[in-house]
């Protein structure tokens, strides 16, 4: 596995080298090592950490049981924003509505997984792994997905996690993925250890020679991502939260071209077991207003028409509130998918209401039909070789 | 009703002390713990290597001189006064919420009220910040080594994050109680964490009422703090969660048990039934095997560093509970045991942050400022007292991505005064188009780190911030760049008085150590937690030789050149930047 890794950095390790002492200025296009450069297909990953509660994202409101089981948290009629005569998105999801109408939103609804857990880590474990056995797989499932889309490219930032928790779905083995916060602090100061001086052999240390491999990783990484976003010229206004930054700096690696294939940052604070509309209504703003200017930016750019956007979550919460205005962990939520390649509209069924398993939603898509999509329509990757298994296809791609 | 209490309270533990340590608990065999004991002494290697390792994961760390101390004596005797604990640290005396500033608020207009409110959270933030110094301090002193390599650990696995419960008091009271137990007993710890009022604020208990139950506290007892998931059901969770109705903090700060809000009504829980209330719930949780498994799987693997085999975690889980959950006897088995001095296990780990930063203060015997490890450790990932989820902080590799890689060597430069942010941009020819800094966020974050998780609404105010990143060389009043807020935050933490205090030439020459690979050689002695990789001594005989020709001098004439030292503090930066270092 770890020569696999090495010899595919050493195949465009010649193109690196070259754009290394090449300066600063028009670095990107050339940078996209061993890869097709007219093609800038990406996938940026949301994920809504801590639970995100469906049912008030996508809102029956109209469904008597649902403002009955949620007397103090519910939104009423003139609280969404009408999908159809019984659904509507959060009120707070303005943007996100403007881009269903213009047909550029997918909704899939009731995503979720056969037997669910409801533990925050196990639980992603499967959203990561795409797979019941969670992290025993020992690997996420983006670099099976990179991997097979792209199996000649060989540059680090292939997949690129903004923020400080880097999901397992961006988990090898053999490599660590390139995270950062801060693209101008993302570098070494002062003595820079040689990428040179990483001896590509094995040492008998496992641990000491994957960390060689990070050490070159950065070397190769750290200048192109920083030159990206600072070159980036938009007019977008990103909201100044954490979340609005992190997708402002995607916004520069998508449209620098540096070979980021898929990019993923998250929101947190979705775990709303008190007090939920408050928390609940602030988070859909952040994430609408992110997600609208991120959107807004990318839409016109050659590489960011080639973009598109997943937004998921571990768990939807349970159907009934709980005695604090909050909701515990539950099963099935929505997911969204955004962008100029999406054919917008409803996927999948909305989950029953009055067909509940233990008080909770039975999911009615495999959240992996949306990973097998991106995967088959979009990357035109074998989905069953990313996936491991095989799984109905959706028709938003 | 359930007759049999594996541990009725502090009583039944005062009890068990001495006779756990002989071996005679229940069922237990006595000869057991004897029996690996001599093992171990059989096969056990006592060499520096192994010393080194041994003061690593029992702690964090040792200097070459400490490792020599150690080899005189037997390894016996070292683990003995690693595992019964070192002379009493003076607490840090925990200001109250009496003791805070008190202000009559009457007449105040609104404006005023939301100042004060924030002065209040502002001055508990500062009791967090300095208490948070005061523990890696006594980490680094080096005082009471496995006590506080195990608080560590239990502050991960019994965690809670200040994020949430907004209150020093009661996280560093809940603190003490980790550290006092770390060495002492899981059962008390697992008592102590239910009726913690830092735990029950943080997992939503004081919500979790007769009638209207909130499961968190409940689920996370069960999978991350007793059994493990795969151990019990979602009834299991509902009854837990209805056994713990009514635990709760009170007005006054302290533990509070509202009759009231309790659920007294029958339960079944892991197929025993009862009107089981919270102490009930942790006597039955004790008494299921998988718990002491569960728990010393947890403790040999963050030991470690990879999972025990089967036949491992049986022998240590057994030696748990036949412990009656006391921990001496299997760390002590453990530390002796010549399976924990194996090459998969040896210089294997990733260090984890603080294990990085207060063991490079360690090793090179060089005091670091609490606040810059504080600061430092949170850029890399572990910010103590915050922990990014209850399961704690992943171990192991998940400390390392490509940009704490980095940072960890730019820290580590701070650290040994030798990378200057001004410098550095200067040099670089890169002056002109600095400015990446955001003003508007920097002052917010330097007072409300903690709005950053994008639960509150301090973030959110949309500013100029996006001009500011467009705009080239934005330049500070000064006229100097702007630093990037990760890097101005740990200057600021690290002081503008601050100097390395260390003096490699004066060590170097104390001990007569004067030539190229002979000042290679011990400055990898003293600055790694492991065995060096052949290439890389050479790698930096090779550095050190072309800076010492560079100024014209022989080998050996080094340290009398007016540069030895900045000679040899850049080597030293580039050593710790490296692969090698990260590992113990």
């Amino acid at each position: 596995m770890r020569i696999d890794r090495r010899s595919f950095l050493a195949a465009g390790g010649g193109v690196l080298a070259a754009s290394f002492g090449a300066g600063p200025a028009s670095a990107a296009v050339r940078l996209f090592g061993g890869g097709d450069e007219r093609d800038g297909r990406t996938l940026v990953l949301v994920q809504l950490s801590g639970g995100n509660d469906g049912l008030s994202t996508v809102v029956p409101y109209a469904n008597d049981e649902y403002r009955r089981v949620r007397d103090s948290i519910r939104l009423n009629a003139d609280q969404v924003l009408a999908l159809d005569d019984e659904r509507g998105l959060h009120g707070e999801l303005k943007g996100l509505k403007s881009m269903y109408d213009a047909g550029r939103l997918a909704i899939v609804e009731g995503a979720g997984y056969p037997n669910p857990i409801r533990s925050h880590f196990k639980s992603y474990d499967v959203w990561h792994t795409a797979h019941a056995r969670g992290r025993a797989v020992g690997e996420g499932w983006v670099p099976r997905l990179v991997r097979e889309a792209f199996p000649k490219e060989a540059a680090p930032e292939r997949m690129v996690h903004i923020g400080k928790q880097v999901p397992y779905s961006l988990h090898s083995p053999t490599s660590a993925p390139v995270a950062f916060e801060i693209p101008e602090s993302y570098r070494w100061f002062g003595q820079t250890p040689e990428a040179s001086d990483a001896a590509p052999e094995s040492t008998g240390n496992p641990a000491l020679d994957r960390l060689r491999g990070v050490q070159a990783d950065a070397n190769a990484s750290s200048r192109r991502i920083r030159d990206a976003a600072r070159s980036y010229r938009t007019a977008a206004d990103y909201p100044n939260s954490a979340f609005g930054r992190a997708l402002r700096v995607a916004a520069s690696l998508i449209d620098a071209r540096i070979g980021g294939r898929v990019i993923s940052v998250d929101l947190n604070g979705f775990d709303t077991h008190r007090d939920q509309r408050r928390q609940h209504d602030q988070l859909m703003r952040t994430l609408d207003e992110g997600l609208a200017v991120f959107c807004g930016d990318l839409r016109g750019r050659t590489a960011g028409d080639e973009c598109m956007v997943v937004v998921f979550s571990e768990f939807g919460r349970r159907v009934a509130e709980n005695g604090s205005r909050g909701t515990d962990h539950g099963t099935a939520g929505p997911m969204f998918v955004m962008g100029a390649p999406v054919k917008g509209g409803l996927y999948g069924e909305a989950p029953r209401l009055d067909r509940l398993k233990d008080g909770d939603l039975v999911h009615t898509t495999d959240f992996r039909s949306v990973y097998a999509t991106v995967a088959q329509r979009w990357f035109g990757a074998d989905a069953e070789a990313v996936l491991g298994a095989k799984y109905p296809l959706l028709d938003f791609a | 009703m359930r007759a049999t209490h594996l541990l009725g309270g502090l009583a039944a533990l005062l009890l068990s002390l001495p006779a756990v340590s002989a071996g005679v608990a229940d069922g237990a065999d006595p000869a057991r713990g004897d029996r690996a004991t001599a093992q171990a002494r059989r096969s056990l290697e006592w060499n520096a290597r192994n010393v080194e390792h041994l003061y690593n994961r029992a702690g964090f760390g040792a200097t070459p001189a400490e490792v020599a101390a150690a080899l005189a004596r037997r390894p016996e005797e070292v683990v003995e006064q690693l595992v019964s604990g070192g002379a009493p640290v003076e607490p840090f005396y925990v200001k109250g919420p009496g003791e805070m500033a008190r202000v009559d608020r009457r007449g105040l207009s609104d404006e005023q009220r939301q100042r004060l409110r924030r002065a209040t959270r502002r001055q508990d933030r500062f009791q967090m910040g300095a208490y948070t110094n005061w523990w890696i301090e006594v980490m680094a002193s080096g005082a009471d080594p496995l006590r506080d390599r195990m608080a560590l650990f239990w502050h991960g696995f019994f965690t809670s994050s200040y994020r949430d419960v907004r209150n020093s008091v009661a996280m560093a009271r809940q603190h003490q109680m980790l550290r006092a137990e770390s060495l002492g007993n899981y059962g008390a710890m697992l008592r102590g964490i239910v009726h913690d009022p830092g735990m029950l604020k943080y997992l939503d208990n004081d919500a979790n009422r007769k009638g209207n139950n909130n499961e968190n506290l409940a689920r996370e007892l069960l999978e991350l703090f007793s059994l493990g998931e795969g151990n019990y059901t979602e009834d299991d969770v509902k009854n837990v969660a209805r056994a713990l109705t009514g635990m709760r903090v009170g007005i006054d700060g302290e533990y509070d048990f509202r009759r009231r809000q309790h659920d007294f009504g029958r339960k079944e829980i892991l197929g025993e039934e009862g009107r089981f209330n919270g102490d009930d719930v942790v006597d039955i949780l004790l008494e299921q095997e998988a718990c002491a498994r569960w728990v010393a799987g947890r403790v040999v693997e963050y030991l470690e560093g990879v999972p025990p085999t089967a036949e491992r975690l049986d022998f240590y889980a057994a030696l748990l509970r036949e412990a009656n959950y006391d921990l001496a006897p299997m760390l002590r088995s453990l530390l002796l045991d010549p399976a924990f001095y194996r090459d998969e296990v040896v210089g294997t780990r990733v260090q984890g942050p603080v294990d990085y930063l207060v063991g490079c203060s360690r090793r090179l015997d060089m005091p670091l400022p609490a606040g810059f490890v504080r600061e430092g450790a949170a850029e890399l990932g572990q910010e103590l007292f915050f922990p990014p989820s209850v399961k704690g902080w992943d171990e192991g590799t998940a400390w390392i991505t490509t940009s704490s890689l980095m940072l960890r060597g730019n820290l580590a430069g701070m650290a040994l005064g030798v990378v200057e942010w001004e410098e550095v941009l200067a040099g670089r020819g890169l002056l002109a188009r600095a400015g990446q800094g955001r003003p508007a966020d920097d002052e917010m974050m330097s007072d409300e780190r903690m709005g950053d998780d994008g639960q509150g609404p301090v973030m959110d105010d949309g500013s100029a911030s996006d001009q500011m990143m467009d705009g080239e060389g934005e330049l500070d009043e000064n006229g100097r760049p702007q630093m990037p807020k990760q890097l101005r935050d740990l200057r600021s933490a690290i002081g503008d008085l601050y100097q390395p205090r260390i003096n490699l030439a004066w060590r170097f020459s104390q001990a007569g150590v004067t030539t190229d690979a002979a000042i290679a050689d011990r400055m990898l002695d003293a600055a790694l937690a492991i065995d060096p990789p052949a290439d890389l001594r050479e790698q930096l005989t090779r550095r050190l030789a072309q800076e010492r020709e560079a100024l014209g001098l022989e080998d050996g004439a080094l340290l009398d050149d007016p540069s030895a030292e900045d000679v040899l503090r850049r080597a030293l930066h580039w050593l710790l930047a490296t692969p090698a270092a990260q590992l113990s």
